[in-house]
């Protein structure tokens, strides 16, 4: 090499490949600001959504009374049922009369009336039926209706579990 | 059920089958705490949830008597609030709260739920019998 073309290489521009200063500004306060509404958001929407993550599939049947001890009777039991609404957790008292059948299935039929919603009870006037105080509604021991409500009184799910019934959701009269 | 529950297009299909009110007398006199008028109220929730769910077909409940000083003059405003609600064909008035010292007469009214003498709250058995034996009385 020549000492000429030393000296040509020595003054040639160097091309380096680096970012202006306005995009570093740029991508540094982008970046911040990302970070900043990122921060602030994603909790927002974490929390708005949190219901809809919570896992299902939980049981909603409660142990309510051992099998042997349910007759052709109807009895009242009251449980106990959690329920979730929102981030709003509670639990509410339910009341159930509980008898078995002539084939000796056991059912259960929610006390609430079905004409104004008052809370029947069983056999009150010993016509071995269930009946509305308020206004007088009366119900077959299937929770048939026989006057003033227009509808049978609603049915829980029943399930029947190691000895014990178990009581879920409330369903439309199955046996009227 | 209660007041706020009722549209009032609703009121006219209602009417004949709700004839029973149900008004609540919390008996504070405002020298109450914060959390001790939430310990009253949430007393008087407790009391009033044993006649409004069963009941709910056939009671209204009415926003509550809040304050109530000395017995005479709460005597003579609840008494014209019972002859008020009867006047728009209420059959029934039931004056109901969580104090046991704030029970005074009322002839306008039909029945008083509130605790005994010891302080205790009445049963829901107990109130179910009086408010049955009121209606058919």
């Amino acid at each position: 090499m020549s000492n000429h073309e030393h000296q040509d290489s020595k003054h040639q521009p160097v091309q380096r490949k680096e970012m202006s200063r306005r995009q570093f500004l740029s991508y540094t306060l982008g970046g911040t600001t990302a970070f900043m509404v990122g921060g602030t958001v994603l909790p927002m929407v974490r929390f708005a959504v949190d219901p809809l993550l919570a896992k299902g599939g939980e049981s909603t049947l409660v142990k309510v009374i051992e099998e042997s001890k349910v007759t052709a009777e109807p009895q009242e039991v009251k449980f106990k049922v959690r329920q979730v609404d929102g981030w709003y957790k509670s639990e509410t008292e339910k009341v159930a009369w509980i008898s078995r059948d002539a084939s000796g299935a056991i059912f259960a039929l929610s006390p609430v009336c079905k004409h104004l919603g008052c809370t029947v009870f069983w056999n009150t006037h010993g016509r071995n039926e269930y009946d509305c105080p308020c206004h007088d509604a009366r119900y077959s021991r299937d929770g048939k209706n026989i006057t003033v409500a227009n509808l049978p009184l609603d049915e829980y799910v029943v399930e029947i579990q190691d000895g014990f019934v178990y009581l879920g959701g409330i369903i439309a009269n199955t046996r009227a | 059920m209660k007041f706020s529950e009722i549209e009032a297009e609703q009121w006219d299909e209602l009417k004949p089958y709700v004839d029973t009110c149900l008004l609540p007398i919390t008996g504070l006199d405002g020298t109450e705490t914060p959390s001790e008028a939430t310990n009253y109220l949430e007393q008087l929730r407790d009391v009033m949830d044993l006649v409004e769910i069963p009941y709910r077909g056939r009671i209204v409940t009415y926003p509550a008597y809040h304050y109530v000083y000395g017995n005479e003059g709460s005597q003579q405003a609840i008494a014209r609030c019972c002859a008020n609600l009867k006047s728009q064909g209420y059959k029934y008035i039931i004056l109901i709260t969580s104090k046991s010292d704030i029970m005074f007469q009322i002839n306008e009214a039909d029945l008083w739920i509130a605790p005994t003498e010891d302080g205790n709250l009445p049963s829901d058995v107990e109130i179910s019998r009086k408010i049955r034996e009121l209606w058919h009385s």
